[in-house]
């Protein structure tokens, strides 16, 4: 009994920690000093476009974003450059990118557009000489797309993809011991079904990024992978 | 404007339109914007600095690993190549997010411990990882990998990290590599606590849908 208790007590502990590590998972619950900021990045997704030479990049910013008022006032702030981050030759600096600035009610857009050397890093200005294309902002009952240069672009607020048992780890992280774990499936409820967030997307052919490097995982033990970009996000604020 | 007579007899002129002659003619919708030429600043002002304060490649590795504020905050203002057991972190003395990130593993495993069992520890993942590669993996190259051919996925089936599509159940995926041993089924809930899947999946969503992908916006 005594060593039934001991283990209860670790696993409580274990879970409360567990919880405090999901709920920041995915950074769609910054614990950090962006949290709840319009610089705040929710998730980043990178899949084929359904053109298959094409691919889909999506950010997804300030969420979970409550449907009705919360998501009414949510918006780009034009202080914060959204820059995706393209490596190509495998040493994780950006050799290309792709950024977002919203200007009134119109998001920017410029690139793909190559960063030399001495301009990678962690400032940068926005690259006005390759304006590639425009869109108005969507809003709760508009879309607008944009297809009138190479490139396909979104942005505005969008329901959000992201699915994951918050409230289980909620109720843990508040002292509600849970040493089993995680919920049955038919118990388990996602934090995310009813949220929206602040969404860029951008459909690229692939011939604009460059030439893809071998896989990053290849360093890392991992066999038989494709050729791969390397593509991260960010944000910048303006100083 | 660039104009030149032709070779012909009747002395025309022939205007040659183009996206440099700073001026707006042709389709332009502005001087040498619009039209055929690339899309209109309009005068709006983008000048200035950026510096980065967010920055996100896979899904929730700083915050999983970082253990606290300063950490988290330490990784979102550093280069995503500057993130290797080679690169001190900046006011951190001689810890590297490598070094950070095996501690916070460490420490997730001794919660685990019965003092009265042997000592458990991370072993490796189902990538064949130790806790070394992995932690250096998990900070050296956080970024999403694209494979420009074939498929995308975060993890499908035996291939790992060729992208991360909307369906994607990333958060099984990390529990996996954090709790699934190297078969996959370590703390899986047959023998201790249930930690490799949080049992979600994406329920009513619908990411088959033509671009922007993503489902309109819930409304009340």
């Amino acid at each position: 009994m005594k060593n039934k208790t001991k283990i209860y007590l670790y696993s409580g502990s274990l879970l409360g920690c567990l919880v405090a590590f999901l709920l920041m998972s995915s950074d769609q619950i910054d614990g950090n000093f962006v949290a709840n900021t319009t610089v705040d990045i929710a998730d980043f997704y990178a899949f084929e476009g359904q053109s298959p030479d094409h691919t889909v990049l999506v950010v997804t910013l300030q969420g979970p974003l409550s449907i009705g008022s919360v998501t009414e006032q949510a918006g780009f702030d034009p202080e914060v450059l959204i820059e995706f981050n393209i490596d190509n030759t495998g040493d994780f600096k950006e050799d290309v990118v792709i950024q977002a600035m919203r200007r009134d009610s119109v998001m920017y857009f410029f690139g793909p557009v190559v960063i030399d050397q001495e301009h990678q890093g962690l400032v940068r200005e926005v690259q006005v000489e390759a304006l590639s294309g425009q869109v108005q902002i969507s809003t709760l009952d508009s879309l607008y797309i944009s297809e009138d240069s190479a490139l396909r672009l979104f942005a505005g607020p969008r329901r959000d993809p992201f699915f994951f048992d918050q409230n289980r780890f909620n109720s843990m992280r508040n002292g509600t011991l849970a040493p089993e774990g995680f919920s049955s499936a038919a118990e388990a409820q996602d934090y995310f079904a009813q949220s929206n967030v602040l969404a860029v997307v951008v459909e690229v052919p692939n011939d604009l990024l460059g030439t893809a490097p071998a896989h990053a995982g290849t360093s890392y033990g991992l066999e038989n992978l494709p050729n791969a970009y390397n593509i991260w996000v960010s944000t910048k604020r303006k100083q | 404007m660039f104009s030149c007579e032709d070779a012909d007899d009747f002395n025309n002129v022939i205007e040659q339109v183009t996206c440099t002659d700073g001026i707006q003619n042709g389709e332009e919708t502005g001087i040498d914007c619009g039209g055929e030429c690339g899309p209109c600043l309009n005068g709006l002002d983008f000048s200035g600095l950026y510096v980065q304060e967010d920055a996100l490649g896979r899904p929730g590795i700083n915050l999983v690993y970082s253990p606290n504020a300063a950490l988290q905050n330490a990784y979102n203002h550093s280069a995503t190549s500057d993130r290797s057991s080679l690169s001190p972190i900046q006011g951190m003395g001689q810890a590297t997010f490598p070094s950070v990130f095996q501690t916070s593993l460490t420490e997730y495993y001794a919660f685990y411990q019965d003092p009265n069992l042997p000592e458990i520890t991370f072993d490796a993942n189902v990538l064949g990882q130790d806790i070394t590669v992995f932690t250096e993996f998990l900070a050296a190259s956080d970024a999403l990998q694209v494979a420009p051919e074939g498929p995308t996925s975060f993890h499908s089936g035996d291939v790992w990290f060729t992208g991360r599509r909307l369906s994607d159940d990333v958060m099984d995926d990390t529990l996996l590599l954090l709790f699934g041993g190297p078969d996959g089924t370590r703390f899986d809930g047959v023998n201790g606590p249930k930690l490799i899947s949080d049992q979600v999946d994406s329920g009513d969503r619908n990411f088959g849908l033509p671009f922007p992908y993503l489902e309109a916006p819930l409304q009340q």
